[in-house]
């Protein structure tokens, strides 16, 4: 039998038994659309994983954390290596209390230094920045996030307003381009950043800074420039060949492939859910296509009477098995399509579907079809006529 | 066309003794005969129907058709024989069900190897030969009975067989109905087809140019008369 005419003939024994055929495809739709939407969603999340963490760390950083670590040592650090063309403290203080005229907000705190903006990444969208006057000078300045900017003061201007941090009075002079949630779950609106001096002697009277986040000139070598940079603070820091270091060191590097492995994790569990449902469809196919097959004994004899080999007959079922499967297949994908645009919208998070994933959930699906097609056509192939047509 | 010699074929159910269906039948169909086979159900007409269309194989003796011995073929050449030189007419019809007459007539010729404008002509053509060229598009379950008989005639004839095979064909027909088809094998076998009929129905048997009796797996030759 040529080819168009079995894939219409299959088509139409599909239509024809339009409950059985839903049956059938139900299982192959939901595992290609769990392929599909895991692909899409998985990929769009990542995407956005690593646009955040760009954002965050900017890529071509090293982040050191100690808590020993000086200001003097990042000085050190900057002095020794060349590469190194700007540095940053960030003093996070932690939980604290911010009040303003009766209402209050445990928020952050974190002090920075006047080049934070750049080596932090983070503006003001109204008033202006730390300076490196207000850091000389310990000045007792504020800048705050856009929801906390809200909940102290409502529509009201908060610039030039006086705010208490841990009962120290702090005068707010700038409000901080919005960042979101971050992917530990916080809410970067409601920070307040102060100097780091301000920080250190105003409000936890200490002379360590705790982090400190270095830009190197040359992305490529961030992971090389991290090691230098670990022997200068081992150094410093008078740890012995062989003792462990006391503090952390981590590059831009190191948290875009924790991002990655989390998504390729993330993908590995959602694929293995959809492969398990793609089984489970095709053993469903196969033993409603036994039961077809059993049904329909009497065309099957008939057929082989009028001239059909086994092997036309076994290619019979098998093309409609596998158009079942296909059919099923491409509604999987719009339905996966459907599903991701939802948790797009929902999470903010782009679409991204390769048209690999696709070709691979089309695969999937003919793949599904034939395996299950194979046991009820060699069973209908291998009828004997004479039986078949009594 | 059909010479068999010497054909044996027996059943052996588990439990039960060995039954000899056919034994040492020897049998000839010329070409351009109308032959009818009678014999009371369980003679053995059945089987013989079967080996004769190559459905199934004999144990031992031989089948020669259209001067070729297919005895003992592979399935995969006796399907090809099937498709080629023999028409099966069946008791119960069996066309496909929502399926048109011309497609089910289509049917033996999806396994050979004529192109699609060749298929469809054909089909068309045997439709018209057994009268049915207003009904070419009509599903079995619009068709009375002896309509779909005729549809399942013309798919015997479409592939010009070698030789037709009809077992029982007016089986499940009323009278009249079964008349016409009679008729119209008789029509056939005037335009040169071989025909042979299985029957149980004297009164139909006698309308071939040749009955031969079978029973208990013996052939014997009762009635010839000139073609008419």
């Amino acid at each position: 039998m040529n080819g168009t005419r079995l894939i219409q003939s299959s088509l139409r024994t599909l239509v024809r038994f339009k409950l059985r055929s839903f049956f059938m495809s139900i299982g192959v739709a939901l595992g290609v659309a769990t392929l599909i939407a895991g692909a899409s969603v998985g990929g769009g999340a990542a995407q956005k994983i690593s646009a955040q963490i760009d954002q965050m760390f900017g890529p071509g950083t090293i982040l050191v954390g100690s808590r020993e670590l000086k200001l003097a040592d990042l000085q050190a650090i900057a002095a020794q290596m060349d590469q190194i063309v700007a540095y940053s403290p960030n003093l996070r203080l932690g939980e604290r209390e911010i009040q303003f005229a009766g209402s209050s907000e445990q928020v952050s705190i974190s002090g920075l230094s006047a080049n934070g903006d750049y080596v932090w990444n983070r503006s003001v969208i109204d008033g202006r920045f730390i300076s490196d006057r207000d850091v000389d000078r310990a000045e007792r300045i504020a800048l705050i996030g856009t929801k906390l900017k809200e909940a102290l003061f409502g529509d009201a201007d908060a610039i030039g307003e006086e705010v208490m941090i841990d009962a120290v009075p702090f005068e707010v002079v700038g409000i901080l381009a919005p960042l979101g949630i971050d992917p530990h779950g916080d809410d970067r609106d409601m920070d307040v950043y102060v100097p780091i001096t301000a920080a250190q002697r105003r409000l936890a009277n200490t002379d360590v800074i705790g982090n400190g986040k270095l830009v190197v000139s040359n992305v490529e070598n961030v992971d090389q420039d991290a090691d230098r940079v670990a022997e200068i603070l081992r150094d410093r820091f008078a740890i012995a060949e062989g003792e462990p270091e006391t503090f952390r060191i981590y590059t831009s590097k190191f948290a875009g492939k924790a991002a990655i492995k989390a998504k390729r994790m993330l993908g590995i569990y959602v694929n293995l859910a959809a492969v398990v449902v793609l089984l489970v469809a095709a053993v469903v196919i196969s033993s409603i296509m036994l039961v077809v097959v059993r049904e329909r004994i009497a065309e099957i004899g008939l057929r082989k009477a009028l001239g059909a080999t086994r092997r036309s007959i076994a290619i019979q079922f098998l093309c409609e098995s596998t158009m079942v499967s296909l059919v099923a297949g491409v509604v999987g994908i719009g339905l996966g399509l459907g599903v991701a645009s939802i948790v797009a919208q929902r999470y903010d998070i782009p679409m991204n579907l390769t048209p690999l994933a696709v070709s691979l959930a089309v695969l999937a699906s003919v793949m599904v079809g034939i395996l299950s097609g194979i046991i009820p056509a060699r069973r209908a192939a291998s009828l004997d006529p004479v039986e078949a047509l009594r | 066309m059909i010479k068999i010699r010497n054909l044996c074929k027996s059943f052996q159910r588990p439990g039960e003794a060995l039954l000899k269906v056919l034994h040492e039948v020897d049998f000839s169909v010329d070409e351009g005969e109308f032959v009818a086979i009678v014999g009371p159900s369980g003679s053995g007409k059945t089987t013989l129907m079967n080996i004769l269309g190559l459905l199934d194989r004999p144990d031992s003796g031989e089948y020669e058709l259209h001067g070729k011995s297919v005895a003992q073929l592979s399935p995969e050449e006796r399907a090809k024989v099937r498709n080629e030189a023999i028409g099966f007419v069946f008791q119960q019809f069996h066309l496909l069900p929502r399926t048109t007459a011309t497609e089910n007539v289509e049917l033996p010729m999806l396994y050979s190897t004529r192109s699609d404008a060749d298929i469809r002509g054909l089909a068309r053509e045997a439709l018209c030969r057994v009268g049915l060229e207003e009904r070419l598009s009509h599903y079995p379950s619009e068709l009375s009975g002896g309509q779909q008989q005729r549809v399942a005639i013309a798919r015997a004839i479409v592939n010009d067989p070698a030789v037709i095979l009809a077992d029982e064909p007016t089986g499940n027909l009323d009278q009249k109905s079964g008349r016409q088809i009679i008729d119209l094998f008789r029509e056939l076998n005037r335009n040169g087809s071989t025909i042979l009929l299985i029957t149980h129905d004297h009164a139909i048997a006698n309308e071939a140019s040749r009955v031969v009796r079978i029973d208990d797996g013996q052939l014997t030759e009762t009635i010839t008369r000139v073609a008419s």
